[in-house]
């Protein structure tokens, strides 16, 4: 069985934009991947790809079909459930970085360790002190979000996300709101990240030269569809 | 980082709003603190002091009126009576103690009181005796002895600024400062200061009966015709107090009253009433200042959706981003209860102190009651509810939504 599975997987999203009472449907047949695999969700914005991601995570609930992360049916979990499910296996980074305004760089990484507790009490600050030296930014830890550069806090998110040393590490147009010398560098981290870690990469994309940097590519252009 | 650490993190970026629902919950307990403290303490110290005698013994006129100018100082005598019902009434078997009070003159506004020298070799309450627990005690020179020597309350030296040795001119009334009611002819000299004894008597001058006699010029008439305004009298038994008045009032041309009566009376038909309606109006202040915690963390908890899917997308529970948005009432009802204490006896001390200024009563503005404990207790249960509704909001932020705004 592969570390994630899904299995004709389906998800009513809303009404559908031709106005003739058709739904839009998040539709796969099936998708799998390795423990470990670093994988590229490519595709137009719009296509299905963030669905995609939040269905894995537990965030959405398909109406029909299966999803196995890591031994786990995340279909099948309560919401508390979920919550424990995300807390313990996955780490996110996203577009707009979501950093919480009022915590410093370094604030903002103990916040997920705090919620994660995969890391003791005692050890939390030395490994925020340690990630934040290892994306390059421990001259700007008590530097808040807004006072960092979008390249610089896209590197906190992702010092943030390897915070419990997850076990899946997704990633939503990590690189969507960078110049391209700073999404070379924000693709660059990540992929060693993953080599270091050994955890499994997911990497939602729209731009082909981001996705050539990964070793497989998942095309998301056809998941959605009118019913 | 804890929940508080997060929580504090969100007031302290907000914190104008955040200090503005503070101080309204701060005014809201200032309010019922003081209320509160200046009810219990003037409540306590009128009682206490009607308590010191068991019976005050004066002309017939209202009882009431006869216990707050005779214990108080505060109203016009009903009236005088004989000297030799006073004498009457000491020799009566039941009678442990009685003191004569002889008043009708002022100095600039506080009483003078023709008194006999037992009275200040009184105990502070009937149960006292005056050797452990004196009234009074002086702080400096000694009790008058002859005929036109005053001695002083510690507030008249204070506020006046008395020192031993000096002639005071007295005015005729027991309020009025007229120029020409005053007794230029027969001045009384400062013999004594008393200590502070933290009742009404630190606001009267003492002398001896004859002098305030002599003073309306009563010293030459017959022995009999002489004349008192009260008796403060102390029983053998508190149990007599009853029989002792009914003898009074029907064998004597004079009235008596029970001070513990006519106080509880009063308090519970003048003094309760007005504070029960700005203890209501101070619990408003406090349902409004609920509601200003409701409205500025709802406004706060939908401005931050985002943030709370943020912390559900990093792992945190729906039940901690719940418990997190209370802490936040929490530390609000909280810094706000601790402040209105603040700013509650602060003001118990101010107010507290304009009492004794008008009453000679002394309120303990650091004194705290259970019913205070209590009451600052609902306001904090009242605080912690109004952040319910926000943490329900938080509680069941759509993460899913909220993390995929950009």
């Amino acid at each position: 069985m592969a570390f994630i599975s899904i299995d004709k997987c389906r998800r009513r999203l809303g009404k559908g934009g031709s106005g003739d009472g058709s739904f839009t449907t998040f539709l796969l047949e099936q998708l799998e991947i390795e423990r470990g695999e670093a994988i590229a969700l490519t595709g137009p914005s719009g296509y299905g790809k963030t669905t995609l991601l939040n269905l894995i995570a537990g965030l959405l609930k398909p109406d029909s079909g299966e999803i196995e992360v890591a031994g786990i049916r995340v279909d099948k979990l309560s919401a508390g459930d979920a919550d424990r499910f995300r807390r313990d296996n996955l780490g996110f980074v996203y577009q707009t970085f979501n950093l919480l305004a009022p915590f410093s760089a370094l604030q903002n990484v103990l916040i997920g360790m705090r919620f994660g507790r995969t890391v003791p009490l005692h050890h939390r600050r030395r490994r925020a002190m340690e990630l934040m030296e290892r994306v390059r930014l421990s001259h700007r830890l008590s530097h808040c979000p807004d006072e960092l550069s979008v390249g610089e806090q896209q590197r906190v998110a992702i010092a943030r996300a390897m915070g419990n040393t997850p076990k899946i590490l997704l990633a939503d147009e990590p690189t969507a709101n960078l110049d391209p010398a700073a999404s070379r560098s924000v693709t660059e981290l990540l992929l060693s990240l993953w080599r270091e870690t050994s955890c499994t990469l997911l990497v939602v994309t729209h731009d082909p030269a981001i996705a050539s940097f990964l070793p497989r590519s998942f095309d998301c252009s056809n998941l959605l569809r009118e019913e | 980082m804890n929940l508080f650490h997060i929580a504090w993190n969100y007031l302290w970026r907000r914190r104008l709003t955040t200090s503005l629902t503070v101080f309204s919950v701060a005014m809201g307990v200032a309010l019922i603190s003081t209320v509160m403290t200046l009810r219990r303490e003037a409540h306590r110290t009128f009682i206490e002091q009607s308590q010191s005698y068991d019976v005050v013994v004066g002309a017939k006129g209202s009882p009431l009126q006869l216990t707050l100018s005779t214990l108080y100082y505060l109203d016009v005598p009903t009236g005088n009576i004989l000297y030799s019902d006073y004498e009457k009434v000491r020799a009566n078997p039941h009678v442990a103690s009685a003191y004569p009070l002889g008043l009708g003159d002022n100095y600039r506004g506080f009483r003078i009181v023709g008194t006999s020298p037992e009275f200040f070799q009184q105990g502070r309450s009937r149960k006292q005796s005056p050797a452990s627990a004196p009234m009074f005690r002086l702080a400096a020179g000694r009790l008058f002895e002859q005929d036109m020597e005053v001695v002083v309350g510690s507030f008249v030296a204070r506020t006046v600024g008395i020192d031993l040795g000096d002639e005071i001119i007295a005015s005729h009334g027991v309020v009025a400062s007229h120029k020409e009611a005053r007794h230029e002819a027969t001045p009384y000299t400062v013999v004594g200061i008393l200590e502070p004894t933290h009742t009404a008597n630190d606001r009267a001058l003492f002398a001896s009966l004859s002098s305030v006699w002599k003073i309306h010029g009563h010293d030459e008439h017959p022995h009999g015709a002489l004349e008192v305004t009260a008796v403060l009298v102390r029983l053998k038994s508190a149990a007599r107090r009853f029989s002792f008045v009914e003898s009074v009032n029907t064998e004597y041309n004079a009235m008596a009253a029970i001070p513990a009566m006519q106080i509880s009376k009063f308090a519970a038909r003048v003094l309760m009433p007005s504070q029960e309606i700005l203890l209501a109006i101070a619990y408003l202040v406090v349902l409004v200042a609920a509601i200003s915690i409701l409205v500025s963390l709802y406004l706060a908890t939908s401005q931050r959706k985002r943030d709370l899917a943020i912390m559900r997308g990093l792992g945190a529970s729906a039940s901690e981003v719940f418990r997190m948005v209370l802490t936040e009432s929490l530390t609000v009802s909280l810094l706000g209860v601790l402040a209105g204490l603040v700013l509650g006896h602060g003001a118990s001390a101010v107010l507290g102190h304009v009492l004794y200024l008008s009453t000679g009563i002394v309120a303990n503005p650091l004194s705290f009651s259970a019913s205070e404990i209590l009451a600052c207790s609902v306001v904090f249960a009242v605080g912690l509810a109004a952040g319910l509704l926000p943490a329900w909001e938080a509680y069941t932020v759509e993460v899913a939504a909220g993390l995929s705004e950009r």
